[in-house]
């Protein structure tokens, strides 16, 4: 099985290429995967997850633009670019399993944040990209896994466990319950397996 | 007097919404966006409270002119209608490579990066005004949860809403406690209003009919004000 994790600059992102290849997988970078020619992808991991300091205001303290388009090029933009360029080796795959990386302070319902305003609500854009993505992918077989990584609070080798575990486990329930099958239903888990609500 | 001040007003919805504060004896700030429109400036003919004001919601000094403006005739606000919308693309598609991702830009900033620094410019007109009520147009393409099964796309207008809903939320924790109450609405399937005041035959509701269901609302004080909710001219919650 093929794995393109697309960022390779985090704690994060070198234990999750650690952990997939120890279990056998051929762990790729972008560009590993544009110079080799690789015929096919099996999973897209897209560790896309930009935070930018001068993004950490309150909206007393002036609102800060151009932050918020650098945070929103990098997590949006970016990630559907992204998508786009390895879709035609994805849809080659047999895995044809889609990850990308959020936050809970990302969720609309949960969240109690009053800064970062850019990183929130790219966060949001890219939850209801992914969304449409879904409906327009799940018929051709794809399925997807938005995963909170935990920083801060989880250590990044738990946090790769944790994601290596939630993304090649079949989420399905035996009986195949579309109300409660994750196969079925986009869910946003964190790395100790809570979901959150959008 | 109490005032409002009510963006995308040339037509539709916005323009419902000045009729409607116009006849409660509301000073209305008017943004107008749309220079082939001309209904805001009939209107303004027969009320002399309706001020028209110039306002791009996707140009950080065209938003930074309309507070100076408003600040100088009327050094406060008790309402902000956030209404301006833009659609955005349709042909942004994954497997029609290139994305027009500027698409997606261009409809964020004005639909969800808009309303932010309008609330942020507004704020302190706002702590002068005696309601300290924020009023969002969103829309049911925003439910993240809903939109499983409903299409795959075009992709731009849906998450820019799925953004101002977050926006909203933010803005509802960090400003509640002070006093400001906010209200998110779904308007449904208007028809447009044409230039010469006519109406397209296309859709489901007319602009002045959700406009009347909307200001009522706005206007209402209600009993949970803590509760950050989107609800529909049916008072239905849509979930996020």
């Amino acid at each position: 099985m093929n794995v393109l994790i697309t960022g390779n600059l985090t704690e994060f992102e070198n234990n999750l290429a650690e952990v997939f290849t120890r279990e056998g997988y051929k762990v790729f970078t972008q560009d590993e995967a544009r110079e080799l020619g690789i015929p096919r992808l099996d999973y897209l991991i897209d560790t896309t997850d930009n935070r930018d300091e001068a993004d950490r205001f309150t909206l007393d303290e002036g609102f800060g633009g151009e932050a918020v388009e650098r945070v929103f090029r990098g997590n949006v933009l970016r990630s559907m670019a992204l998508l786009e360029t390895f879709l035609p080796l994805l849809d080659k795959g047999e895995g044809k399993r889609l990850v990308y990386l959020s936050s809970a302070e990302a969720s609309i319902n949960a969240t109690r944040a009053v800064k970062s305003f850019g990183y929130n609500m790219s966060k949001a854009a890219l939850h209801q990209f992914i969304q449409l993505t879904r409906n327009k992918l799940a018929p051709k077989g794809y399925t997807f896994r938005v995963f909170d990584p935990m920083a801060g609070e989880v250590t990044p080798q738990a946090a790769a466990e944790s994601a290596y575990n939630y993304i090649t486990r079949r989420r399905g329930t035996e009986n195949h319950d579309p109300l409660r099958d994750d196969e079925e239903n986009m869910v946003m888990r964190d790395a100790m397996g809570r979901q959150y609500a959008w | 007097m109490r005032s409002v001040l009510i963006t995308g007003a040339d037509r539709g919805l916005g323009l419902s919404l000045c009729k409607e504060y116009l006849g409660r004896g509301f000073t209305v700030f008017a943004g107008k966006y749309m220079e082939d429109y001309t209904l805001l400036e009939d209107l303004g003919e027969k009320d002399q409270n309706l001020c028209v004001i110039w306002l791009d919601m996707g140009c950080e000094k065209s938003i930074k002119n309309a507070v100076s403006a408003v600040t100088e005739i009327a050094g406060r606000l008790d309402m902000l209608i956030s209404n301006a919308a833009l659609m955005g693309k349709f042909d942004c598609d994954l497997y029609a490579p290139p994305m027009d991702l500027e698409a997606v830009w261009d409809t964020f900033r004005v639909n969800a990066l808009g309303p932010m620094r309008l609330a942020e410019g507004f704020l302190p007109l706002m702590e002068r005004g005696g309601d300290k009520r924020l009023c969002f147009v969103s829309s049911e393409v925003g439910c993240i949860a809903l939109m499983k099964h409903r299409g795959d796309g075009p992709y731009p207008y849906p998450m820019s809403k799925a953004a101002l809903n977050m926006g909203v939320r933010m803005l509802h924790n960090h400003l509640y406690e002070r006093g400001y109450t906010f209200r998110l609405f779904h308007p449904g399937w208007m028809k447009r209003r044409m230039a010469d005041g006519s109406l397209s035959e296309t859709a489901r509701f007319d602009p002045d009919d959700i406009g009347r269901i909307a200001a009522r609302y706005f206007d209402k004080n209600l009993g949970d004000e803590h509760r950050l909710v989107m609800v529909d001219y049916s008072r239905y919650e849509w979930p996020f």
